[in-house]
């Protein structure tokens, strides 16, 4: 501990992260405990008292269905992010060359674009040029704004690694395969886990791009949940987020105790 | 190499980001006699525009500013705490991320509207005399703004600081520098490239965000991105729209690319080697 | 939506309406071509609206003529930004509008006219294009939707805005909200103005721009329940729905007259599968997929054989009593008056 944590510096350290994490949650608990009130519009504290809205959600075949294009897309976008991404953030950490920061910088500027700019530009382009089919426009589309978070995340992480310890595996008779899956990968682990988690998430909860480039017929959770409020908002939509926060947290808690027993058993 | 390992970004940054967004572009510096930056006057010769510009980089730095004065000793805390829970807790601040868009601004809708939980615990403790409303304000879309980014700037922040060696931090103590001094001068200097890269994430995702402007500001909070929406959606005005967007990219790459040389370039030249 | 199960005195009066127009009905029948294998891709509004119009028309296509149609989820203004983008290699066949897009959808070339859908000769004139490019299946009323609880006489007119006792409980949408246009047109008209005099409009509506004003018809229960809101324009369909999720307000319909709004169809240019399209056009405008409508959503028929059930035609207001705005003006000074709203109302 390099800190004391009872230190009156340690003590505002733990007030500012206490102060975060309410202020991360708050807003979520409303909407895991709010649908279980039983009017017909979201109230904080929740008004009475009903189970109608979690039940809503769940017999609505519809959020499924859209859950699990979902989860597809995601996960396709964030691993085809996650390699490409890696690799060029590997280049552009060890090798300098001219314009460097350049493409460094047009490699993160989807970010900034807002989507919107972006789902206009590609649905002209996939018109124009009938590329891919099916789901692959919008993956396509979203491993561009995944990229970005990869290389977010591991660029700092990258370029802080210490590059003798690469060297001297190159040394000792190494591939640079070898050295970077045997030394590299598992110290800028945490960063590349980070970006890939963050790809996964974004594409996850992107509606826009979603709305003009998902395949007719099988839209993704978010653009399924966006229309659903587009003509008036029901508590059972905020329930389906409510649901995914409670099913996320049981997972997490769940691999937690899991890992934790295992290390304990070691 | 270091082709190879560039070549399948590239590939797919030229295919699906730069030919699809060149054509949006040539939209809009194009009329029916050729060149023309038409659009481009209509914007830099209107108070209006200048305004909205101005509001859209106001929130990003606001935005920004939260999330690092939070996110700083959320993410410390959390890569230094030897707690076995400290994981978990790291996770858990994904945990905005989860919830839709859309869901989330309803949440912010109920705690922002004037008889909702904000106004009346204000209330409550006095520090108010009658009830406020937050919703459709820029105060609103900055407090929901900085909740939905608040992960991204500890997940990065969290990375570097776990890949800072602890013990840089004992040997600044040990050769008798305080605490806050060994924090500020060796840890704050060593993750300086996190918090470039966490502010400049936070920051560009502020500026384009559009969903939550829109939802928790209504109709008074105007900024690029729901400006771009309006352009391009409402009234089908695209050739304006992608010179609005255009006007965006380059202002936010020539801010990023100044504040990334102004930190990491000077980092450079310390950084211990 | 089990709360909409009709009991068996509305499916005898919903039979008894389409016996009155048993040539049309047995017609339609005989000649539904059978699509058996093909797709059918439209635009929908989102929500349960378009779960009420997938099980009031889509369903009963779908079994009839044995086509599998899905609706796409976007509000007006995205589906035409698609269509748009789109424009020669249409994703989705056919398009379902509600504030005026088929105008220009026409007009740009990004819909073709309809083909062989019989009961467009019965629409009125005023709800479809001359050249038959569109073609107005429903019809839904605006008006003014206030708190019971908080206003005892009901509101009569769009002036009713401006009185001071509402100051700080009214609400109404932003201009890019189909509705918030409306609401200005009407404004203008109440003060002696109109589509041509926009003018008492802006200065009408300068005096509340300090009140609430919000995008989308979802923070309408909100607005009712946590806002402290008595009082915006709004339109009989969504009346219903707030009514139905427990709070006190009702719909007045003011003396300057109730807006209509046209819910209408339209097919893409290059649509793949057109000929399913004219066909589920032509199912939309029968008058049980009217009524169905009707009572779902309280919309009004397009359809002028239509024969609403007594329950339901005393709620549901008949399209020659709304008010008609002049929608090719109104598009056409689209652009100008969103411009002038956003520097002098939403500042």
């Amino acid at each position: 501990m390099t800190i004391a944590w009872r230190s009156p510096l340690g003590a505002v350290l733990l007030l500012l992260c206490a102060l975060s994490f309410a202020y991360l949650l708050l807003p979520i608990l409303v909407v895991v405990v709010a649908p279980f009130g039983a009017t017909g519009y979201l109230a904080f504290p929740p008004q009475g008292w009903t189970l109608k809205w979690y039940a809503a959600a769940v017999s609505d075949t519809r959020y499924l269905a859209a859950l699990l294009v979902s989860l597809r897309i995601a996960l396709a976008s964030a691993l085809i992010a996650c390699v490409i991404g890696i690799a060029a953030a590997y280049a552009l950490t060890r090798y300098d060359f001219l314009g460097r920061r350049l493409l460094e910088a047009i490699f993160l500027s989807p970010l900034i674009l807002p989507t919107l700019v972006l789902a206009v530009g590609l649905t002209l382009f996939f018109t124009r040029t009938g590329l891919l089919q099916g789901s692959w426009r919008l993956i396509a589309a979203h491993v561009i704004i995944c990229i970005p978070y990869v290389l977010r995340v591991s660029l700092p992480v990258l370029r802080r690694f210490d590059r003798s310890l690469e060297e001297a595996a190159r040394n000792l008779g190494a591939s640079p395969f070898a050295a970077f899956f045997l030394v590299v990968l598992p110290v800028v682990r945490p960063g590349i886990v980070a970006g890939t988690v963050l790809a996964f998430i974004t594409s996850f909860d992107e509606v826009v791009l979603a709305l003009f480039l998902a395949e007719p017929g099988a839209p993704t959770l978010p653009v399924t949940i966006y229309s659903a409020v587009q003509l008036g908002f029901e508590p059972s939509v905020a329930a389906i987020s409510g649901l995914l926060v409670l099913a996320t947290f049981m997972v997490m808690l769940l691999y937690h105790l899991l890992s934790a027993f295992r290390r304990q058993r070691d | 190499m270091p082709i190879l390992l560039f070549a399948p970004c590239v590939l797919v940054y030229a295919i699906f980001f730069i030919w699809p967004q060149a054509s949006l572009l040539a939209i809009s510096a194009s009329s029916k006699s050729g060149l023309s930056f038409d659009q481009y006057a209509r914007f830099f010769g209107d108070g209006y525009y200048w305004e909205i510009l101005g509001r859209t980089l106001g929130m990003g730095i606001a935005v920004t500013a939260i999330t690092l004065v939070l996110g700083l000793p959320t993410a410390y805390v959390l890569a230094r705490s030897q707690s076995r829970w400290a994981s978990l807790l790291l996770l858990l601040t994904t945990f905005p991320l989860l919830v839709s868009a859309v869901v989330r601004s309803f949440g912010w809708m109920v705690l922002f509207f004037r008889d909702g939980l904000v106004s009346r615990v204000l209330l409550m403790l006095g520090l108010i005399d009658r009830p406020v409303q937050t919703m459709y304000t820029m105060t609103g879309v900055i407090i929901a703004l900085a909740q939905v980014l608040l992960p991204l700037m500890v997940l990065t922040l969290h990375g570097v600081f776990k890949s800072i060696d602890r013990d840089l931090e004992y040997a600044a103590m040990s050769l008798g520098a305080r605490p806050a001094v060994a924090l500020g001068l060796v840890t704050l200097r060593l993750a300086r490239g996190g918090i470039v890269a966490g502010s400049l994430l936070v920051f560009s995702l502020a500026i384009s965000a559009f969903a939550t402007p829109s939802l928790v500001g209504g109709a008074r909070a105007n900024v690029m991105a729901t400006a771009i929406y309006e352009q391009t959606v409402e009234l089908l005005d695209w050739p304006f729209g992608a010179a609005l967007a255009a006007i965006l990219l380059v202002v936010v790459l020539g801010l990023s690319l100044a504040y990334g040389a102004l930190i990491e370039g000077r980092g450079e030249l310390e950084a211990p080697r | 939506m089990a709360a909409y199960t009709p009991d068996r005195r509305q499916i005898l009066a919903a039979l008894a309406a389409s016996a009155a127009t048993p040539l049309a009905a047995s017609r339609g029948f005989a000649q539904a071509p059978s699509f058996s294998g093909r797709k059918l891709v439209s635009s929908g509004f989102g929500g349960s609206t378009m779960d009420i119009i997938q099980s009031a028309i889509f369903t009963p296509f779908d079994k009839e003529s044995g086509a599998a149609s899905t609706q796409v989820p976007m509000q007006s203004a995205a589906a035409l930004a698609r269509m748009k983008a789109e424009a020669g290699n249409p994703q989705i066949d056919m398009f379902q509008f509600s504030g005026g897009q088929e105008a220009y959808a026409k007009e740009e070339g990004l819909s073709q006219p309809l083909t062989g859908v019989s009961r467009l000769a019965k629409i009125p004139a005023g709800l479809k294009d001359p050249d038959g490019h569109w073609v107005t299946w429903a019809v839904i009323a605006e008006g003014i939707v206030y708190r019971k609880d908080k206003i005892a006489t009901p509101p009569t007119s769009y002036k009713d805005f401006l009185k001071p006792e509402y100051r700080g409980h009214v609400a109404f949408p932003t201009i890019t909200n189909g509705y918030g246009m409306d609401f200005l047109v009407m404004l203008a008209r109440a003060f002696g103005g109109g589509e041509d005099n926009i003018e008492p409009g802006f200065a009408a509506m300068k005096q509340i721009k300090s009140e609430t004003i919000f995008k989308a018809a979802s923070d309408l229960p909100t607005l009712f329940g946590q806002g402290d809101i008595w009082i915006m324009p709004y339109d009989t369909g969504n009346t219903f729905k707030i009514q139905q999720s427990g709070l006190p307000v009702a719909f007045a319909t003011p003396q300057e007259g109730s807006p209509a709004v046209f819910i209408t169809a339209c097919i893409a240019k290059g649509a793949k599968n057109a000929d399913v399209a004219n066909a589920a056009i032509d199912a939309m405008l029968k008058p049980e997929a009217q009524i169905e409508i009707a009572r779902t959503m309280r919309w009004t028929a397009s359809n002028p054989e239509t024969r609403l059930p007594a329950d339901l035609a005393g709620e549901v207001p008949a399209v020659d009593k709304l008010a008609q705005l002049d929608r090719g003006k109104i598009n056409a000074m689209r652009a100008a008056w969103t411009d002038r709203w956003n520097r002098e109302i939403a500042r």
